[in-house]
């Protein structure tokens, strides 16, 4: 029958009454079946719209949908209101039933009789929806003429039925709850079983089985011991348990009687198991209608336990893969969000027509801890830092765009001194470093007019002079402390001298420790051969390009394992304007 | 379907024809007329019932409250149908209530 779709308000409740009883004449339900079936779903409908909507200040829709399937008919309730479980709803006990009338409590009457007009109530809740499901098992057609061999034949039928619309389903319904309550459901139709339950080793006490799917119990949770009453033996064991009368076993325990008032009197019992030989859980039926389980109920529940093993395996993939997703999608995000404040256009600052600049940055993650920048502070002066954070990953990503805006603003708010700009970025980091993070630097000043150069040292690296002659010198340190490490750190400036085609050559140990498969490292001798080779007035992308093969051709088969950061600045000279 | 109501009192009694369905919707309707009928403080509430089709626990609840209201209060339900009467047994309101195929006189 086509699904009905109604505001959800009490005028819908005669029309939803008219749909059930539609489909229940369709299904060939008998007279009090059909009432029952009605007033089942009017109460629960009456629920949805008092408590789901009304009373929760709620507006939205309530549809309704029969499904006639083989042997039962299935009314959904589906509602976008509070959710509203019918099956924690406490029903009115015994003693509430005795009272007299004006003495009564008012409430779970209707759910009392909701779930008393059908003969299984299913509710579940996902953030789209809340449904409610209402079963009504329907009567076999008359009996054929040769009852024993026809009932044997259409078992088997039915039972193919049943693996082939599990099956099914394992490829539609991605979603595991509502996959697994379905296997459930179709266990004990097809077991003619009273009621079914789905356990599920708990993964934080391995030793203890807790319930899934559990017909008749609600939310309620059933936790049971490996070893313990038969599911736990099923656990332990990892065996099939067909007990024909539960009264004469005395592994049966009939605590879980006690407590819901359900009598069991046939159980069976298998294990999930996994292609890789690992327990899962136990999926238990109770009370075979017409007698006791068979062997072949017992081969045929296996064969269901290889379905909800694939199901439940298949959905844990799906969470693993969605969490793999989600990380590498964050990773791929903080990466951009990194490089997006890294200058990385070249050629770069065309309007200054003396500088030749070129800088790259190979993170071994998808993120990592190494900056670079470069910046004017007015038309003659360049600010520049290279720097290595002291860890890798997203935390080292996040505290060097921490230090390269502290540096970037402390640099452009009072330019005077780089050594005062490092000591300020200092301080600043200190305050802000929970996780006792570093930041090796060094960071400089252009004067482009006289091409002197200020610096200081955080513990870094030394840089390279490439001269226009092609001699190769190193600078000298100044000496200072890593950066974020002790508070009130003075930071001294250093100078140095470029010549109109000298080029300024700075690095991150990611160069010089690169190792090859012999676990040697490049070196900084490595950078200064490189450098010497480049011959007269070669580009700054050039001797990064250089220095690049040089390290691919050392390197070989081995892995990248730090950040490859150089920032390569070339003078050339304001006379050249 | 909505459901039809009407009553009179007289002497000590209150009678309520229905006729139709009774549930969510139309209860509180069946309340107010229940909470006239008992101003007068009837010894007995007569709810003819014969051509009541269905009646949801809402109509349970309105028992209730002419019981708390008035708990010496004889209610009589003449000719419901089987299926409210299944109703009735089910919630232990069977035996709260008094059920006959004959319209008591007054009382």
């Amino acid at each position: 029958m086509c699904a009905l779709t109604l505001p959800g308000n009490l005028d819908a409740l005669s029309p939803i009454r008219d749909y059930v009883k539609a489909a229940a004449n369709t299904a060939g339900l008998d007279h009090t079946a059909t009432y029952n079936l009605i007033l089942a779903v009017d109460e629960i409908a009456t629920n949805v719209v008092v408590h789901g909507y009304e009373e929760a200040g709620l507006q939205g829709d309530i549809s309704i949908a029969a499904k006639n399937e083989e042997n039962r008919l299935v009314i959904e309730l589906l509602d976008h209101g509070k959710s509203y479980d019918p099956n924690f709803h406490k029903l009115p006990d015994d003693e509430g039933l005795l009272r007299e009338l004006w003495d009564r409590p008012i409430g779970g009457l209707g759910i009392m009789l909701a779930k008393d007009g059908v003969d299984d109530l299913q509710y579940y809740s996902t953030e789209l929806e809340n449904v409610h499901r209402f079963i009504v098992r329907l009567k076999p057609p008359a009996e054929p003429a040769n009852p024993a061999l026809k009932q044997a034949v259409s078992d088997d039928h039915r039972r193919l039925e049943v693996l082939l619309r599990i099956s099914k389903s394992l490829g539609l319904e991605i979603k595991l709850d509502p996959l697994l309550q379905l296997i459930v459901e179709e266990v004990t139709t097809a077991m003619q079983a009273e009621r079914s339950t789905l356990f599920l080793v708990d993964r934080r006490k391995p030793d203890q089985l807790v319930s899934r799917v559990a017909e008749g119990m609600g939310e309620n949770e059933i936790r049971v011991l490996f070893g313990i009453g038969i599911a736990g033996r099923t656990a332990q064991t990892r065996q099939t348990i067909n007990v024909p009368d539960v009264d004469k076993d005395t592994q049966f325990n009939p605590a879980f009687d006690k407590s819901s008032g359900f009598r069991t009197r046939s159980i069976l019992s298998a294990p999930i198991i996994d292609q890789a030989g690992v327990l899962l859980g136990v999926v238990q039926t109770l009370n075979r209608k017409d007698g006791t389980f068979t062997k072949d109920d017992e081969q045929f529940l296996e064969a269901i336990c290889v379905h909800l093993a694939l199901a439940l395996k298949r959905a844990e993939m799906v969470a693993a893969d969605l969490q793999a997703q989600i990380q590498t999608k964050s990773l791929e995000l903080a990466r951009e969000i990194q490089m997006g404040f890294l200058p990385k256009d070249f050629p770069a600052l065309p309007e200054f027509k003396d500088l030749d600049i070129y800088a790259t940055i190979i993170p071994t993650f998808e993120v990592g801890g190494d900056l670079y920048d470069f910046f004017p502070l007015d038309k003659d002066r360049l600010c520049f830092i290279i720097g290595d954070v002291s860890d890798k990953g997203v935390p080292a990503a996040l505290f060097m765009a921490m230090a390269r805006t502290a540096f970037k603003m402390s640099a452009l708010v009072s330019p005077e001194s780089i050594g005062g700009t490092m000591s300020r970025v200092n301080q600043f980091l200190c305050d802000s470093n929970p996780q006792q993070m570093f930041v090796t630097a060094l960071a400089g000043i252009l004067d482009l007019k006289t091409g002197r150069v200020e610096y200081a040292d955080a513990g870094h690296e030394l840089p390279f002079i490439l001269q226009a002659s092609g001699e190769v010198l190193k600078v000298e340190k100044v000496g200072g402390l890593v950066l974020g490490f002790i508070r009130g750190e003075e930071f001294r400036t250093g100078t140095m001298q470029l010549n109109p085609g000298d080029t300024l050559f700075l690095y991150t140990d990611g160069v010089t420790e690169a190792m090859n498969v012999k676990h040697e490292l490049f070196g900084v001798d490595a950078i200064e051969k490189a450098l010497s080779q480049m011959g007269q007035t070669p580009t700054s992308e050039a001797i990064i390009q250089a220095v690049l093969e040089g390290m691919r051709v050392f390197v070989g088969e081995a892995n990248q394992h730090d950040d490859i950061t150089m920032l390569v600045i070339r003078y050339c000279g304001r006379s050249n304007n | 379907m909505a459901l039809d109501i009407e009553s009179k009192v007289d002497a000590n009694t209150a009678r309520i024809a229905l006729s139709g369905e009774l549930d969510g919707s139309t209860a509180p309707k069946l309340r107010e007329t229940v909470d006239k009928v008992l101003t007068g403080k009837p010894a007995q509430l007569i709810l003819l019932v014969e051509k009541l089709s269905f009646m949801a626990s809402a109509g349970l609840r309105i028992i209730i409250f002419a019981k708390q209201k008035q708990p010496n209060l004889k209610i009589y339900l003449v000719k419901p149908q089987a299926a409210i009467v299944d109703t009735l047994h089910k919630t232990g309101f069977y035996d709260g209530v008094y059920i006959t195929d004959v319209e008591p006189a007054s009382a």
